[in-house]
């Protein structure tokens, strides 16, 4: 039985949040096993080109995995959630694909925040792409009501993979940056950040740090700490440390933000607006820490608190 | 279910928010943005409490208690992270406290001062944002919104989705849309928490009544839901009858005569009962009641295919002011100004169709929020005035006449006003009240009628009645959730406990009347008589308004940039 085996085989979802698909599983089970499913193809990390890579290279895999999924459960409608970008690109291959299988292709908008798995969910429904809070979680209460799944489209190639007795563990790691061999390299899961920039033979020959997770929501690393795996999503960004600015990466990244955040709630849509502004105009320690603890425990979804946990990490970056 | 409350072990029943059982408890956990009449949003993030001592705050107001929690409602953290976001919603809040719908009773401003928030902290982000006025009747200052989005919610739930967010550069901003007319329901007023909207004359026009040469005779008339209502702007509790403290107050500002509109209600009754009878005759019904304005505006724009369908009796003030004026020995100088919990009659005063000689029936209409003003603005002690009664020769109205003001009343009077007429007999009272589905039988056949309050249940009818155009035959509908005693020129705030209240309050004013129902007042006979033209007195017309273009050309939305000369005043 699939689900035993993806239990087995302890497979993570592959969308950064870093939930373990059986759990998943579970709860939509326990909710009666019956209701949509979501294929979520709309990164939107600067500096992410995974879900990229496999739209053109396994959308097969891809689509493999869907199948698994609605062979197992009771699948009233799936929904292919997928970035503008990326239909205009694959749209033949998407559409030859979904047709035959009755799946409906949904375009995200371009805003960052519609990534997020709740914000699909609005969207597909009709709605602005705002996130929604969690609890209730989509297994228990998603599209239209009813109980959802939502996958990464990584997840759904896995789930192929381990369904074909082919899975071994490995992921797909999204390397950029000041690097000589920029791409997707697939790799084992748990190796750390080192090992993953050594075997791909994009080991710096000069002072690096990296940011891990994606351009806008991963965090500083200095060279001396990549002894660790990469947490949530699997992008890598080298940079030269001497030609690093760290008040310019600041400046961009909350512009990142502030055009791509709902706006839905103070700490996010004026904390991070207030940041733009003093990292412009003039720094205060206090006011920006200040900042920092209502985005990270009073936002109101994860954007805002993931926010916070980035600005840290760049600003102690060579501190550690 | 057993949760802990701030250490405390509490048994709870059902499906609860954390606010809604710190509230029962008497904890205070401070909010902003949460109202009762919306699904959350969940955007000011001031009601922050702690769960299971997890290191991230969760909101109150949308987080459901279950089985177990620790729920911890003040730490220094928690209280500093409100700290901080008021600070914030400060910064996008341009401060015009002297005109604004929420002083007395500012919550924000409570709030800073309890959380000692510097309100200047940050430079005013929308500090040039404009002031848009929808059709000369509400006006929206847009400077002083904290994107909350309750205005978008509420006018959404009335199903008329006027407003709208719209993207501008990185951030979103609250619109009216360009091809949908806003009814003047006011709902959106009395739903916002950061006083963005106000109704057209809220502060500077409160004494303009008063302004003429100083030889008119002004007469005040005061509508069923606003003698109950008016007690809350001086902070009596919600539901406590004022009548005769709101008459004296009138007069010492300057009124010569104070009238009831109840009055003019017994004779829309009849009219509307007269309407009803010959529809019924002519196998014409279903009938819609038109004496909310902004319902009549509804159906002219979104539903005009019923427009036909609308009573041409006017609605009970605009009857009460034209005899007033027919009456009186010189009505060029007669000032008639009605006291009402809505918004839209000061739209519907402006509708030329009404004119009765030349002549506006009412002059002014001020809310029940504007006479608060008023009395404040001329220091009048509200609790230390004397009860007085209301002049005659219009004194006297019936009970039924007084519960216009709360959902089905208009209908119900003219029910018993028909079934009287027709069969000289008085209907069984049996269900009339408590249902909002009422049938009898009238000459053999089944009357089905309908009470409707709030647009958000109008719309499900009128589909309905698309599909089946005999499923009703007599329907009332009034724009507000809960009829005119949740007007949006009521006080604020107004939410279903302070409505529910509000009803209670004003059902005893009809109780105590000399007559219970139109028919049995015979002060309206003797009034009949002394009228010469009567069907401009009592009809009007309406017309079908398919073009956005057109409406908003008669009624547009203005676009006023701000004058950053208001300042902060506390
Ligand atoms: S943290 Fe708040 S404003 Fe930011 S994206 Fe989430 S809900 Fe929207
Ligand atoms: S105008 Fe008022 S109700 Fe509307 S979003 Fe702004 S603060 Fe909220
Ligand atoms: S007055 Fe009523 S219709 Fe107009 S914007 Fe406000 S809520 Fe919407
Ligand atoms: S229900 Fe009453 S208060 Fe509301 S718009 Fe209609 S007449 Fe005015
Ligand atoms: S009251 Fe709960 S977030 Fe505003």
């Amino acid at each position: 039985m699939i689900l035993k085996k993806i239990k087995e085989a302890s497979l993570i979802g592959r969308s950064g949040s870093r939930f373990p698909v059986h759990d998943k599983w579970e709860s939509f089970l326990k909710n009666g096993g019956r209701g949509y499913l979501i294929c979520n193809a709309a990164e939107g990390e600067p500096g992410a080109f995974k879900d990229k890579f496999l739209l053109k290279n396994e959308i097969d895999r891809v689509f493999e995995g869907i199948d698994v999924v609605n062979n197992f459960f009771q699948i009233e409608d799936t929904f292919f959630y997928v970035k503008k970008k990326y239909y205009k690109l694959f749209k033949a291959e998407l559409l030859e694909r979904s047709k035959k299988r009755g799946v409906k292709i949904k375009l995200k908008e371009d805003r960052y925040v519609a990534g997020e798995e709740t914000a699909a969910i609005s969207s597909i429904e009709g709605k602005r792409a705002d996130p929604k809070g969690k609890p209730p979680y989509p297994t228990g209460i998603g599209l239209w009501g009813k109980p959802t799944i939502v996958h990464n489209l990584e997840t759904f190639y896995a789930i192929s993979e381990i369904a074909k007795d082919n899975y071994n563990g490995e992921r797909f790691f999204c390397i950029t940056g000041d690097v000589s061999r920029e791409g997707v390299f697939k790799l084992k899961e748990e190796l750390s950040i080192k090992e993953v920039l050594q075997k791909t033979g994009n080991y710096p020959d000069f002072e690096f740090l990296v940011q891990a997770g994606g351009g806008a929501g991963g965090i500083f690393i200095s060279e001396m700490n990549i002894d660790q795996p990469c947490n949530g999503l699997a992008v890598i960004e080298v940079y030269k440390k001497n030609d690093f600015d760290k008040n310019k990466k600041m400046i961009e990244i909350s512009n990142f933000l502030m055009y791509g955040n709902c706006d839905k709630c103070t700490p996010c849509r004026e904390g991070i607006y207030r940041i733009n502004e003093m990292l412009k105009k003039g720094f205060d320690e206090k006011i920006f820490n200040e900042l920092l603890s209502v985005l990270e425990k009073s936002s109101y979804c994860p954007l805002g608190k993931n926010a916070s946990k980035v600005f840290k990490s760049l600003i102690s970056v060579d501190e550690n | 279910m057993k949760i802990k409350l701030d250490g405390k072990t509490i048994e709870v029943v059902g499906k609860k928010t954390i606010l809604e059982i710190a509230k029962e408890h008497g904890v205070d956990i401070p909010f902003l943005c949460n109202h009762p009449d919306i699904c959350v949003t969940g955007s000011c993030r001031i009601c922050v409490v702690r769960i299971n001592n997890e290191n991230r705050c969760r909101s109150a107001c949308d987080t459901v208690a279950v089985e177990g929690m620790d729920i911890i409602t003040s730490d220094p953290e928690i209280e500093k992270i409100r700290k901080t976001n008021l600070e914030l919603l400060f910064s996008q809040h341009r401060e015009e406290c002297e005109d604004c719908v929420w002083n007395p009773g500012c919550k924000l401003l409570e709030l800073a001062e309890k959380y000692e928030v510097k309100i200047n902290k940050y430079v005013d982000r929308k500090d040039h944002y404009p002031e848009i006025g929808f059709g000369g009747i509400v006006e929206f200052d847009s400077s002083k919104c904290i994107d909350c989005r309750n205005c978008i919610e509420i006018c959404k739930k009335q199903n008329v989705s006027f407003l709208e967010m719209e993207g501008k550069g990185h951030l979103f901003e609250v619109v009216p849309a360009k091809d949908r007319a806003c009814v003047y329901c006011g709902q959106c007023i009395i739903h916002c928490p950061a006083g963005s909207f106000e109704s057209v004359g809220e502060f500077e026009g409160v004494e303009d009544a008063f302004k003429g040469s100083g030889d008119e005779n002004i007469v005040f008339q005061i509508a069923p839901a606003a003698r109950v209502s008016i007690s809350e702007e001086f902070g009596l509790d919600p539901g406590t009858v004022s009548t005769g403290k709101l008459i004296s107050g009138l007069k010492k500002v300057g009124a010569d005569k104070v009238f009831d509109v109840s009055f003019g209600a017994d004779f829309t009754t009849i009219e509307e009962a007269k309407e009803f009878l010959e529809k019924f005759k002519d196998d014409d019904l279903p009938l819609f009641t038109s004496c909310c304005p902004s319902w009549v505006r509804f159906v002219e724009f979104y539903y005009p295919r019923f427009v036909d369908n609308l009573t041409t009796v006017r609605s009970p003030h605009i009857i009460s002011g034209a005899i007033i004026k027919s009456l009186a020995s010189d009505p060029e100088k007669t000032t008639v100004v009605s006291v009402m919990p809505c918004v839209s009659k000061k739209y519907e005063i402006r509708r030329e169709e009404l004119k009765v000689n030349g002549l506006n029936p009412v002059d002014y209409v001020l809310t029940v929020r504007e006479v608060g003003r008023l009395f404040r603005n001329k220091d009048i002690d509200f609790e230390k005035l004397p009860d007085s009664s209301f002049d005659d020769p219009f004194g006297s109205a019936s009970g039924d006449a007084v519960s216009y003001g709360v959902a089905g009343g208009v209908m119900e009077a003219a029910l018993r006003q028909a079934f009287f007429m027709k069969t000289g007999k008085k209907i069984k009272e049996k269900n009339l009240k408590e249902r909002s589905d009422f049938s009898f039988e009238l000459e053999g056949k089944e009357i089905k009628t309908k009470k409707i309050s709030g647009l958000s249940q109008a719309v499900k009818v009128l589909e309905g009645l698309k599909k089946y155009p005999k499923l009703f035959d007599y329907l009332e509908f009034m724009s507000c959730p809960g009829g005119c005693i949740g007007g949006g020129g009521q006080p604020m705030p107004t939410n279903e406990d302070i409505r529910k209240k509000r009803r209670k309050g004003l059902i005893s004013t009809g109780t105590d009347k000399k007559w219970k129902s139109a028919f049995e007042n015979d002060s309206v006979s003797e009034i009949y008589k002394q009228l010469k033209s009567k069907k401009d007195i009592f009809h009007t017309s309406f017309r079908a308004e398919r073009n956005p273009e057109n409406i908003n050309k008669k009624w547009p939305i203005k676009n006023r940039l701000k004058s950053k000369t208001d300042g902060l005043k506390i």
